[in-house]
Formats: C-alpha cells, sequence, structure tokens
C-alpha cells in the first residue's frame, strides 16, 4: 500500500486539489482511500470527500505524526483489511511533519500483513497569497515546504506572473533540492505530473538516522 | 553534530505551538424551516454566516484568515461552502444539492483564523448567531461545539 502525502497551508487548495486528483487516479483504474487530519477537532473536508463517493477517513484530536500516530497505523490496517487501497492519500494537518508521518505509516506493518511504500511528499504552496503567508505564518509554510519532494506553486490560474515568480523563488531558497512545478485546479495544469508523481515515484522508507541528518541540516539556524 | 531527542521535542513543541496561534472554533447546527427554504436563501444564508464569521473576527484581531468551511447536509445532498481570504468577495460552493428547497438540513461551520485565540474565535462565532439567523424565516438549534484549547500543547 502506497502512501502519498499532499501538505500545505489552510486555504492553499489542498481540499480542491485532492478531489482532482482522488478523481484521476480512480479513472485511471486506483483504488484510492483518502485520510483527512485536520487542525482541530472537525474535518469539513472528510464530510466532504465521503459525499463525494469516496473512502474517507478522519483522524481528529492531534497530529498524525506523533500524539495520534497509533491512531494514523490503526486507520491504515483497517482500510487495508476493509478496503485494501492501493493509493492512500493523506491530507495532514499544517505541523506533521513527513517523516514521523512516513515512522506513523510503517507502525501498521506490524499490525497487519502489508508493506508500505510512499510516494514523493507533494507540498502546495497558495501563490495568489504569498505575501500575506510570509507575513503571517512563514514558519509554518517553511516547514512545510522543507520536508517536501515536490512544490506545487498552486492556483497559477488566479496569481500574476509576479507572484508566481516570487513563490518559486521562496521555495528555492528554503529547499533547493525539492522539484518545482505549476498546480491549478481550475484549469487541469500540473495534475498529470501529481498523478505520476503518487503513482509511477517513490520516496525512501523511514530512517531515523536520515531524519536526524535532515533535522539538523534544515533546524540548524535555530540554534 | 547530531540533534538529540530533546531537539527534536523542542522543534516539535515550537511547530505545535505556530498551530496554536490558530484560533479555531467548529460549530453545528441544526436548522429548520416549518415552510422549507429555497436553495437560494440557504446558499444566502450560508455566503452571509461564513462572511459575517471572518469580518467579525478580524474587526477583533485576526490578521489572517486560514479558512473558513462549512458543510451543509441533508438526506437530500449537500453543499460545501470555502473562504480562505478576508478580500473574498463570495464563499466559493461546491453544490451538490439537487432540490430546491429544505425544512431541515444540519450545517457545519469551522473557523480557523491566526492571531485570536481558541476561545475569541468561539465566543465571536456564537455572538453573530442570533443576528444573522434573525435576516432568515428558519429556528436553529446548536447540536455540537467542538471547543478546544491548546491541544497540541496540552499533550506535551
Amino acid at each position: 500500500m502506497k502512501v502519498s502525502q499532499i501538505a500545505g497551508f489552510l486555504g492553499s487548495g489542498k481540499t480542491t486539489a485532492l478531489m482532482k486528483i482522488a478523481e484521476g487516479l480512480v479513472n485511471k483504474g486506483c483504488r484510492i482511500a483518502i485520510v483527512v487530519n485536520d487542525v482541530g477537532e472537525i474535518s469539513i473536508d472528510s464530510k466532504f470527500v465521503e459525499a463525494n463517493g469516496l473512502e474517507a477517513r478522519e483522524i481528529a484530536g492531534g497530529c498524525i505524526c506523533c500524539q495520534i500516530a497509533g491512531s494514523f497505523a490503526e486507520t491504515l490496517v483497517k482500510l487495508h483489511e476493509v478496503f485494501d487501497p492501493q493509493i492512500v492519500i493523506v491530507e495532514p494537518s499544517g505541523v506533521a511533519i513527513p517523516w514521523g508521518l512516513k515512522r506513523a505509516a510503517e507502525y501498521s506493518e506490524a499490525k497487519a500483513e502489508m508493506i508500505i511504500e510512499h510516494a514523493p511528499v507533494i507540498t502546495l504552496v497558495d501563490a495568489t497569497r504569498i505575501d500575506m503567508l510570509l507575513k503571517a505564518v512563514r514558519r509554518l509554510v517553511e516547514t512545510q515546504i522543507r520536508e517536501s519532494d515536490v512544490c506545487f506553486v498552486n492556483k497559477v490560474d488566479a496569481a500574476s506572473p509576479e507572484a508566481v515568480a516570487k513563490t518559486e523563488e521562496f521555495i528555492a531558497s528554503i529547499n533547493p533540492r525539492a522539484e518545482i512545478a505549476h498546480l491549478s485546479s481550475v484549469t487541469g495544469e500540473g495534475l498529470d505530473l501529481v498523478y505520476d508523481t503518487i503513482v509511477d515515484r517513490i520516496s525512501p522508507r523511514y530512517d531515523d538516522a536520515v531524519e536526524e541528518e535532515l533535522l539538523r541540516k534544515q533546524y540548524a539556524k535555530r540554534e | 553534530m547530531t540533534m538529540s531527542g530533546d531537539d527534536h521535542d523542542d522543534l516539535h513543541l515550537d511547530l505545535h505551538r505556530a498551530v496554536d496561534e490558530l484560533g479555531k472554533y467548529a460549530i453545528v447546527i441544526k436548522v429548520r424551516s416549518e415552510s422549507g427554504v429555497s436553495k437560494e436563501e440557504i446558499l444566502r444564508f450560508v455566503d452571509h454566516i461564513m462572511k459575517r464569521s471572518v469580518q467579525i473576527c478580524m474587526e477583533n484581531g485576526a490578521d489572517i484568515v486560514g479558512h473558513v468551511k462549512s458543510f451543509v447536509w441533508s438526506s437530500e445532498g449537500n453543499i460545501m461552502g470555502s473562504i480562505v481570504d478576508a478580500a473574498q468577495e463570495k464563499a466559493a460552493f461546491k453544490d451538490s444539492l439537487p432540490v430546491e428547497s429544505l425544512r431541515e438540513f444540519e450545517f457545519t461551520m469551522h473557523v480557523i483564523v491566526h492571531g485570536i485565540w481558541d476561545d475569541v474565535v468561539r465566543d465571536l462565532t456564537r455572538s453573530i448567531l442570533d443576528e444573522v439567523f434573525a435576516d432568515y424565516d428558519m429556528d436553529f438549534e446548536i447540536v455540537d461545539d467542538h471547543y478546544e484549547v491548546e491541544k497540541g500543547i496540552d499533550h506535551h
């Protein structure tokens, strides 16, 4: 079972993109489930996902990479037993650390006969609000960018060329190793690349030493 | 040099604190209308209450909208609403309600803004209910109130 993380700050267009992505993958014959872990106690997104006929699980009460990692692993086991999805798309809360989430997903291997694979971590960055985000919630946005493999500059249909360019420069300055691409759920730009990223590519499994090194490099400025 | 478990925990706590700078509140309301309420009126109501909740939060210290999302649910279908920017003139809707009117529906609204605490968001959101519903021929009853205080930090 492959786990695909799609991160991004609130309002970055995750839910709209996620529905398009799920629809596209289902049309390609993939069996998809969606796990939503929103900030706060309730998730509108999971209600919406379920109302649209997709297999959804809501995990409330904390961050799935630490506080409720066990619940996340149990959720994956239950999905495997009941629905056996090929791909589980996870919309984590704004503070889940991707490496921690990988570890939490791999916990499920001890509870059921399955092997977890990871798709590259995708982060959506809202180009239409880049100035506001950098002013008010820069730390959160930086963290999501640092931890991603592929960053999509989202809402490129509505953002000015200057805002798109500024968003790209910001991403590159935070995470030079990340691939940068454009996405629009309105025009469909970039969706094929998202499908290919999720279906055809693999991201490394959790590794204590790798995580430690990543954290050391990425957060050294804090010290 | 390696990062110790304590450093990792500190980082994680920092991130949770960052999220706790987001004021969060969710409410579930049962809405009834004896004579039935048209879909057009439901959409007007949802747009009204969502925009009003954003407005009152921004007037009282919030500096950015995380998101305000809503979900109208009935056995006939649903409507999802979303506002992600205080400057947004109208809520965005995903309309999956294939009927012209409803006598009863459940309305869930989730407000997340940056810059004010959970209890302020709760109080502000609840303070607009009577005012907004006064414009519509609908009765309401709060059936659930998802209020939490600094859940992320409490855990640690």
